[in-house]
């Protein structure tokens, strides 16, 4: 039986990473931006963009030299299996604390905003379903699912944004520099750990053709950067800053704003349709490429029999992380450990574009199906 | 995997996803809940306060007859355990996402109000544009004298008396989001609506039994319920109204602006046209009623002048008139120059008093000046040294007021 | 509290059957001459008993 290679187009891979990045609205990101900033906090979300882009055009540099290998091929190529497997294990380590310190962070906002009866491992129960179902069919049938939804879900959120205009006071984002640089220095330091998923990148290159990988990031980047700046100043504009660090989910607080006469209100319903449906998106895929990760880094033939364990132990160690109190999500200390997602590949680029290791090696390394 | 197995699966995903993603866990029945309408706070003795439900009678709303509210007061130290108790008591879970209005009495207000509203708002129920008003003869009394008579839903009524305000004097700014951050913060200060005994309002009950109109009604008795016997006569009762606008500072409030004040500072801040009379210039008996519309053009600048706030207003009005009732026709032009200026006269001097008894009088920014303020300073931390509620009390205005008569036909 | 326990004692079945299911996946890829994988998996599998017992007993 022929064997086919797993591709996906350009498209699906921006819309993986515009969702990976954008989830975070969901969360705090615009009340994180309005604590760092105050009244700047735009610019907050602004400065991370321009920092990643140059990144990524560093990376993307780089990558002229290694062609279309993921990380841990270019480990592999520099430093052996030993390396490829060291690599492995950091990056699917970094991938899953970021899978269960979300996947408690989603199970609460939905159960504070609609499932507030149902216990809260009934509700993680509830997204773990959807993530194994996500790793059990695959790389490329995630893909494209996020290629079919995220536009109902960026639709969504415009939605909610557009509908608080007639709100919005622009004397809310006075005094225009709010904290002042040194915060506003600082706090983007610490929330470029929005970009971490883009390390999720690097391991779709072997998915789509070569010539797409610049296309890819910076569109991902671009787009997911417009939305967060229109997130946090959609935010800013409606809520002064110093109630706007006190709001528990800021997007869902705007969308109980918006009243259209008698017909059109209490829109709050478009927010749990949209979280629900980016953060299953967001959680599968990181769930789908941990395995995928780890399939390549150890060398196993299938990836599914791991799919089960790998689910139970995210579910423990997220409820362990919730009985410490651990926030690994908002604290400082957690957006420097997000920081590894940046580092990381950088790092590996790097070696790998030294060596040249693109060069030794025929175009892709897909998954074969 | 089989076409057959795979459609079974795909199948019984569904009806599970089905099932379990429409919430059954969480299902609230509505009989289950007590929709609470109005909060009432009053004083009570000690460290104690009385605490109003007005909760919605959804059986009386659909139809089935008796009163569409029920109103009930406990006494506690405590707002959650207040919650608590009213729970208990009406053996339902209290839902507060239908509250439109929380009453303070005036006692309460002078000692300051957010430690209550803040327990509330902690809560995602609660919806942020909940009126604030302050109640001179307390909140229970106030909530008794709601009695809505063209319509049955409490919180329908709620909604359209303080739709009908809104070309008086309500603003945005009394409500429970607003209220909240000018508490705790410097640009701008609190306030909420002010409620007292209308005198102007009187109303008549039917006399009970009286009357000998010999009609009998189909398949009904005729009451003889031993009445007054005095024909055309009745019962006399006093009834509560939005009278004009409660004044703070920070949490405690300071003073209180009437209806024609009120609407004076509803025209200068907010959006709404606003309903405003005066005597006839033509004919001292009788009065002319308009509709004032402040122009997107009129605007507020702030400057600082050695220290001190430099409140630059430049009001544009336009007026349309909409009843006269004297003889006089005010679409002529002479006559309507002679409003014109009548009204520039009466709306300065009306401004300029307001202006006077805020700044000098409350010493209390419920305008809002300091948001504006804000734009004279660079970062957070120099806005916060300039302690604008302190600065405020010595602002300076120059006020430019413009007006224009809309002719008909013009 | 005793239905507690007996949910928890169902939970942990659940994590046992399935790392029963992962250390024979463990073994197979030993067999298949990947020792190192095969340890690593065997290493989840035991992680699938112990983590929830942690979790949900002690």
């Amino acid at each position: 039986m022929m064997k086919t290679r797993m591709t996906f187009g350009s498209w699906e891979a921006i819309t993986v990473l515009v969702n990976s990045i954008f989830v975070q609205v969901f969360l705090s990101f615009p009340r994180d931006m309005a604590a760092y900033g105050g009244s700047a906090g735009w610019m907050v979300s602004l400065v991370i963009t321009v920092v990643v882009l140059i990144y990524f055009s560093i990376s993307s540099a780089l990558y002229e030299n290694i062609g279309s290998l993921d990380l841990l091929d270019i480990s592999e190529r520099v430093g052996g299996r030993v390396l490829k497997i060291i690599v492995g294990f950091l990056i699917t380590a970094f991938l899953f604390f970021e899978l269960t310190a979300f996947l408690g962070g989603f199970s609460q906002v939905l159960k504070m905003i609609s499932l507030d009866k149902s216990p809260l491992g009934f509700v993680e129960i509830l997204f773990l379903i959807g993530i194994i179902a996500c790793a059990y069919f695959g790389i490329e049938a995630v893909v494209r699912i996020n290629a079919f939804l995220l536009p109902v879900v960026i639709a969504g959120f415009l939605l909610i944004t557009a509908g608080v205009i007639p709100q919005m006071d622009i004397n809310n984002i006075f005094p225009v520099m709010g904290e002042g640089y040194g915060s506003i220095a600082m706090g983007s330091l610490y929330k470029l750990s929005a970009y971490s998923s883009i390390i999720i990148l690097f391991f779709m290159i072997p998915f789509f053709k070569k010539k797409y990988i610049k296309r890819v990031g910076y569109m991902s980047i671009l787009i997911s950067g417009f939305l967060l700046l229109w997130a946090t100043l959609s935010f800013l504009l409606l809520y002064p800053y110093q109630i706007a660090v006190d709001n528990k989910i800021p997007v869902f607080q705007m969308a109980k704003h918006i009243e259209f006469g008698s017909f059109l209100q209490r829109i709050e319903s478009v927010f749990v349709l949209i979280c629900s449906i980016s953060s299953l998106l967001y959680l599968g895929v990181v769930f789908t490429f941990i395995l995928h990760i780890m399939q390549k880094a150890l060398g196993l033939k299938k990836s599914k029999p791991i799919i089960l364990p790998m689910a139970v132990i995210s579910l423990t160690v997220s409820d362990i992380l919730k009985r410490m109190d651990a926030d690994m999500v908002n604290s400082k200390a957690a957006n420097m450990i997000w920081l590894t997602g940046l580092v990381l590949p950088l790092i590996i680029i790097i070696f790998g574009a030294c060596k040249k290791v693109g060069k030794k090696s025929a175009e892709g390394g897909g998954e074969i199906d | 995997m089989t076409k057959t197995k795979r459609f079974t699966a795909a199948l019984l995903c569904l009806f599970f996803c089905s099932g379990v993603l429409a919430g059954c866990y969480d299902n609230r029945e509505i009989e289950d809940l007590a929709y609470v309408i109005a909060i009432g706070i009053d004083e009570a003795e000690g460290n104690s306060f009385d605490l109003t439900f007005q909760t919605a009678v959804p059986q009386a709303i659909t139809g089935g007859g008796g009163e569409g509210t029920d109103i009930t007061s406990y006494r506690t130290d405590n707002f959650l355990s207040g919650l608590k108790k009213a729970g208990q008591y009406l053996s339902r879970t209290i839902n507060l996402s239908h509250t439109k209005i929380i009453v303070v009495s005036e006692a309460i207000a002078q000692k300051g109000i957010t430690a209550f509203v803040n327990g509330l708002q902690q809560g995602l129920q609660i919806r942020q544009d909940i009126n604030i008003i302050v109640a001179a003869q307390g909140a229970k009394k106030y909530l008794e004298s709601i009695q809505p008579k063209l319509s049955s839903n409490p919180s329908r009524y709620y909604e359209l008396l303080f739709k009908s305000y809104e070309s008086d004097f309500l603003v945005p700014q009394a409500q429970l989001e607003d209220y909240l951050y000018r508490a705790k913060n410097q640009g701008a200060q609190p306030l909420a609506i002010y409620t007292t005994v209308d005198k102007n309002i009187v109303e008549t009950k039917k006399p009970e039994g009286g009357g000998d109109d010999g009609k009998k009604e189909e398949g009904g008795e005729k009451k003889s319920g031993g009445g007054s016997g005095k024909e055309g006569g009745g019962q006399e009762q006093q009834r509560m109204s939005l009278d004009g606008l409660a004044v703070f500072k920070f949490d405690k409030m300071v003073g209180r602006l009437n209806a024609r004040e009120a609407s004076v500072f509803a025209l200068m801040t907010g959006k709404n046209n606003i309903n405003f009379d005066i005597v006839d210039p033509l004919d001292s008996r009788f009065k002319v009623l308009s509709i004032l519309k402040k122009e997107k053009t009129s605007s507020t600048n702030i400057t600082f002048k050695d220290g001190k706030p430099l409140i630059s207003i430049d009001l544009i009005m336009d007026i349309n008139v909409q009843s006269v009732q004297s003889d006089y026709d005010y679409d002529e032009p002479g006559n309507a120059g002679v409003l014109n200026r009548a009204y520039k006269e009466l709306l300065e001097k009306e401004v300029r008093n307001l202006l006077q008894k805020v700044t000098c009088q409350f010493k209390s920014d419920i305008f809002g000046y300091g948001e504006l303020a804000k734009r004279n300073f660079v970062t957070i931390d120099k806005w916060e040294k300039a302690r604008w509620p302190e600065v405020f009390p010595e602002a300076r205005y120059n006020l430019k007021l413009s007006t224009e008569v809309i002719r008909h036909g013009q | 509290m005793e239905n507690n326990i007996v949910f928890n004692v169902v939970l942990m079945l659940a994590a046992v059957w399935i790392s029963i299911y992962t250390f024979s996946f463990g073994v197979w890829t030993w067999k298949k001459k990947n020792k190192f994988g095969a340890f690593i998996v065997m290493l989840i599998a035991l992680v699938t008993t112990v983590l929830p017992f942690i979790y949900l007993f002690l």
